[in-house]
């Protein structure tokens, strides 16, 4: 009983954030916005048994890459794109009908599905989520992908600095 | 270790430690500033109540009846919410530290702890990542070019800083064989305490901490003679207290963690096990005491070369402890 | 009373579909870029919805490389509209034409 107020609290957590992400017209606070999605999203990994998942998602997410955007959103400043009228408004009405179509589709899709398991609680969870299953499985099984993960991210940072180099000396050079 | 507790026993325990905490953060300010005294030739506050005890409460009730502005450029929301995720972060982070193992109440078990996660330590690191924002968002929502200045300083040395701080702990992690404090307490209760095995850990960790509560020698964006007062220029009042003690009980958790994971918890020796809370005291005393007595003793480092003593000393020390743990672990104590 | 896959599923298309509608609405690329992070949250919460389900690890390893795929990825599109800003164009997606054929 509890579990499910918990989860039903984090699942309108993250959607109502998540809308706040989309709608809002402020960077600032889309960005603190997508902070709540992000805490959200981390209570319902601890629901479903990933401890370690949920605090590599605060951690990374929430106290990393927000905190990226927020630089670099006080950096840019925060005048608007253009000005003048927005021709936004028949495209973002005629885009939210399309989602909204899609939507209705996979709701449709999901509620009518027969799969087995799909409406049944979970069962009783093994030691899936605990740091020393996930070392495990990063170490023993997918070793492959805990390098290629490695040399993504060696990857993003050789990128980062050569665009920050390459933006400097086209400043000069004009 | 699970120990099933009752609702409103968990509720009492949330209690008394938040109470604690923020009673240590009172005595603590006042400590800090007789032993600066002190250590200036001079003595600190003595004039309210009998050494000066009255002092925190002094304090309060100044800050409490200041004006409470806000800038007219600034972010009403935003203004407000900063402090209040400072705090709430901080104070969090003291139901992970264990004041003891279990004991028993009117025939119920309960733990001396918050919280026993499989992932306690990860979990410090998220609540001190998620407290950064009471900062940024602070200096971003005065309104105020200084502020935000301060405030991307401050949220650039404590991303810095928290790398090397969490390179420092893999050390002990690895001979502990598991995240969870406890189960580093017991180890420790086990064998040594963790500071004999990891020197250089313990030493990237204890200057990682002082870097990352902003005390000096690396506090230099908040420091009054540099862009006015950083992230904290707008805020007055009682604002400005709630800021004040985000950053006392930082130091708080961040001395109980050290003596969590290197100097063996609430182990001691004499003391029966319903004491030993006084053992974990006894040792974040210590550790705030190394705090103080850096605050009173070094300059300040200039902030290109805080950065550069994070980056390129620091890590790269937290990477060879972290090696040499591993090889040595590896080698000689593999046996499960 | 416990929750079942369903729920997570429903959330984790909520999430994708609200992502997925910030990225054809908004001009902005900094808001386009956190919409794509929603995108990437909806993703990792079918993952561990179904990595529960079937008790196994694989679903919360995916679901951790996702995350610093999605890292990787916010760095670069951070530094190109850091160079794109530099380069004293106006931050607007629609009007970044100039190689249109």
């Amino acid at each position: 009983m509890g579990e499910r107020i918990a989860f039903a609290i984090a699942a309108a957590g993250a959607l109502g954030c998540a809308a706040g992400v989309v709608t809002l017209s402020n960077p600032f606070r889309a960005a603190v916005s997508l902070i709540g999605t992000l805490l959200s999203v981390a209570v319902l990994f601890l629901l479903a048994a990933a401890p370690f998942a949920a605090a590599i998602q605060v951690i990374v997410y929430a106290g990393a890459i927000v905190v990226l955007f927020l630089f670099v959103i006080a950096y840019l400043g925060e005048r608007p794109p253009r000005i003048g009228p927005d021709p936004m408004g028949r495209w973002a009405f005629l885009m939210a009908t399309g989602v909204g179509v899609l939507v209705a589709l996979g709701l449709i899709g999901l509620l009518r599905s027969h799969l087995p398991g799909m409406r049944a609680a979970f069962a009783e969870a093994g030691d899936i989520g605990s740091p020393r299953a996930i070392g495990m499985a990063f170490v023993d099984t997918h070793s492959l992908v805990f390098e290629a993960t490695s040399l993504v991210l060696l990857i993003a940072a050789l990128g980062a600095v050569l665009l920050a180099r390459r933006a400097v000396l086209g400043e000069r050079g004009r | 270790m699970s120990v099933h507790e009752p609702f409103w026993l968990m509720l009492i325990k949330a209690g008394l430690l938040a109470f604690t905490v923020i009673t240590i953060f009172a005595y603590v300010m006042l400590w800090e500033r007789k032993l600066l005294g002190r250590f200036q030739a001079r003595y600190g506050p003595n004039r309210t109540g009998l050494v000066g005890y009255m002092q925190p409460l002094a304090d309060v009730v100044k800050l409490i009846f200041k004006e409470d502005f806000v800038p007219r450029g600034a972010n009403k929301v935003l203004f407000h919410v900063a402090p209040v995720m400072a705090i709430a972060c901080a104070v969090t982070g003291i139901a992970i530290i264990p004041f003891g193992t279990t004991g028993e109440l009117f025939g119920h078990e309960f733990t001396m702890y918050g919280t026993d996660l499989s992932v306690g330590v990860l979990v410090l690191f998220a609540l001190s990542g998620l407290g950064f924002y009471g900062m940024i968002l602070g200096g971003w929502a005065s309104g105020n070019k200084y502020s935000l200045l301060g405030a991307a300083r401050t949220a650039a040395q404590l991303v810095s800083y928290e790398v090397a701080m969490g390179l420092s702990i893999i050390g002990v992690i690895m001979i502990a064989q598991s995240l969870s404090l406890v189960d580093i307490v017991n180890a420790q209760m086990n064998s040594v305490w963790y500071i004999l095995c990891q020197p250089l850990g313990f030493a990237v960790f204890v200057v990682a901490a002082v870097a990352e509560t902003n005390r000096t020698p690396f506090d230099l964006p908040e420091a009054e003679s540099e862009l006015v007062a950083g992230y904290l220029t707008e805020y007055g009042g009682l604002k400005f207290a709630i800021f004040a003690m985000a950053e006392y009980v930082n130091m708080i958790v961040l001395s109980g963690l050290g003596a969590t994971l290197f100097l063996g918890g609430f182990d001691g020796p004499w003391l029966p096990q319903w004491l030993s809370w006084l053992w974990l005291l006894a040792k974040i005393f210590v550790f705030l005491f190394l705090f103080i007595w850096l605050r009173a003793t070094l300059p300040r480092l200039r902030y290109d070369q805080l950065m550069r003593f994070g980056w390129k000393v620091l890590l790269p020390l937290a990477t060879l402890n972290l090696i040499v743990t591993a090889i040595v672990v590896g080698i000689f104590f593999q046996n499960d | 009373m416990g929750i079942s896959l369903m729920y997570y599923l429903l959330v984790s298309g909520g999430l994708f579909a609200l992502g997925l509608l910030g990225v054809l609405i908004r001009r902005n690329p900094l808001l386009l870029l956190l919409s794509v992070e929603l995108m990437l949250n909806g993703a990792n919460v079918a993952l561990i919805g179904f990595s529960r389900h079937w008790n196994s690890t694989d679903g919360q390893v995916f679901a951790l490389v996702v995350m610093v795929v999605a890292a990787a990825e916010v760095v670069i599109g951070l530094g190109l509209i850091v160079a794109v800003f530099r380069q004293r164009i106006a931050l607007d997606v629609d009007g970044m034409d100039h190689l249109k054929g």
